[in-house]
């Protein structure tokens, strides 16, 4: 089995999962002007466009891409943004949100467009990196967690599910790199088949009524 | 010279008058609001004298340094001309009208509104325009926010807007057509006179005690549970009125009710309106100017 099969498939399947949540919430932003979605559909589409770098970084031999700074940066700032926005509900602190989340997706624009010119990611920056991107989809779940405690949806059991499984994986891909290089494999397989159920249930969440 | 086809030779505009006058009589006995009248006036004003845009204003009576001027009714012969580009952008204008001697004129558009404003106005064909400014001891009724706690005189403006040059003679007909009509409303209370005591009723009072409703604010309400235990993607409500929607679109949480009827180009009843339609879709909030919070029932329970 060709070893990349797995991390491709589920950088496709998060790539188009993220761009279908982040399209179908900017439709919505734009007739009812809630903030949180705009803020979901910008993170979204960071992190579409996070996994949609790694894909064709693996595949473009000609020139080094290190599109991981992008990848993990991206992701962990788009759950960051998605994280504060459950935070509160006022509509000046989700503006403010907003324009912040504007500005963060300009400015990490640069570490993809720059992915040719910048190093290879060092372990110390992968593993704050992966420590804050697990952190942050950690609280995620919390929130939901919490939420579903509050007010048993289907809505928030889905989404808790769904970023448990994003906890689950973020933790195994961050253990991998201390294990013995022969467990890795293991390791790095069990994270993606993870993360891929992850996103089958985030949608089935966002597909239920 | 008058010509036996003129629109506004002396013996149409009279037999308009007249007409309307007559119509106006049997209209009003179905009507709740002033806006209602002024708003059957402007439509029939733009059908009857050939005019392209018909707007009627009030004005405070007392000298303020803030801008008292209110669109309360338009109606425009052409659906397809942005007619409320026009309703913010001539406030200005109205209240130097409403404060200065002269209570009549017929003008080209150049020589009474700002030159960027002439221009755009020229660019939509319509080159002259006349007022007619009517002031009136009279008041809102209490269900209306604006005026209910205001005892002062009104500046009733009627302003309009034509692609030819303003006949004197119209102006004078709608003139004396407003001066009717109001004596109308008076006499059915759709116009109270000013300074006519306290409010009666209960409710009545309690609405004395909201602040005016051009000064309060609509914020657009966020949902708390949107994302966290609903899905945002379900059962979405999307606004389907237009005016509210284009309402919505306006609110940016600072403007209050006043600037948003100048943002929109929409009257104080059609904000009222689409407020209602809003604060039942639950998409909205409405706050006083200190940043209380005001109930959306008692405020649209009125009477009216």
């Amino acid at each position: 089995m060709d070893p990349r099969l797995l991390p491709n498939l589920l950088d496709v399947s998060f790539c188009l999962v993220a761009l279908f949540i982040a399209v179908r919430s900017f439709d919505i932003y734009a007739s009812l002007r809630q903030s949180r979605l705009f803020i979901l559909g910008l993170s979204m589409v960071l992190v579409s466009l996070s996994s949609a770098a790694d894909f064709t970084a693996s595949y473009v031999k000609v020139i080094p891409l290190h599109t991981d700074w992008f990848l993990y940066i991206g992701q962990t700032v788009g759950f960051l943004f998605i994280l504060l926005s459950l935070a509160r509900s006022s509509e000046g602190y989700l503006r403010n949100l907003m324009n912040l989340n504007i500005l963060a997706f300009v400015l990490l624009l640069i570490p993809l467009l720059a992915s040719a010119a910048l190093p290879d990611i060092n372990p110390t920056a992968r593993t704050l990196l992966g420590t804050a991107r697990l952190f942050i989809c950690l609280l995620i779940l919390v929130s939901y967690f919490n939420a579903y405690t509050s007010t048993p949806t289907r809505f928030s059991l889905f989404m808790c599910a769904a970023f448990f499984f994003f906890t689950v994986d973020f933790l195994i891909t961050f253990t991998q790199y201390y294990v013995p290089l022969v467990s890795q494999y293991v390791f790095r397989d069990g994270g993606d088949i993870t993360g891929v159920v992850g996103l089958i249930v985030l949608v089935a969440a966002v597909s239920v009524d | 010279m008058e010509r036996s086809g003129d629109t506004f030779s002396s013996q149409n505009t009279s037999g308009y008058r007249l007409m309307i006058f007559r119509q106006l009589q049997q209209a009003v006995e179905s009507m709740h609001r002033p806006e209602e009248m002024f708003q059957w006036l402007a439509s029939l004003i733009v059908e009857r004298f050939d005019v392209a845009i018909v707007q009627f204003w009030t004005c405070e009576g007392r000298i303020s340094n803030q801008p008292t001027a209110q669109l309360r009714a338009m109606a425009s012969q052409d659906p397809s001309q942005p007619a409320y580009l026009f309703g913010d952008k001539v406030t200005m204008t109205v209240e130097q009208l409403a404060r200065g001697q002269q209570t009549i004129g017929a003008l080209a558009v150049d020589r009474l509104f700002p030159r960027y404003l002439a221009m755009l106005l020229q660019r939509y064909g319509l080159t002259s325009s006349c007022f007619y400014v009517a002031e009136k001891s009279v008041r809102f009724p209490p269900s209306d926010y604006a005026l209910a706690q205001r005892e002062t005189a009104l500046s009733l403006i009627a302003l309009l807007f034509l692609r030819r040059p303003a006949n004197q003679n119209l102006i004078s007909t709608v003139g004396i057509i407003l001066e009717q009509a109001i004596v109308l409303a008076e006499n059915r209370h759709l116009l109270l006179p000013a300074g006519s005591g306290p409010l009666a009723t209960p409710q009545e009072a309690l609405i004395q005690e909201t602040p005016a409703l051009p000064d309060l604010i609509p914020r657009r309400k966020q949902d708390a549970n949107l994302m966290l235990s609903s899905n945002p993607f379900a059962r979405t409500i999307s606004i389907a009125d237009k005016q509210a929607h284009r309402l919505y679109e306006a609110i940016d949480g600072h403007l209050n009710l006043n600037q948003l009827c100048g943002r929109t180009g929409m009257s104080l009843l059609e904000v009222r309106k689409a407020l209602k339609e809003l604060a039942r879709l639950q998409c909205i909030e409405i706050y006083t100017p200190d940043g209380q919070p005001v109930d959306v029932n008692t405020l649209f329970n009125s009477p009216r």
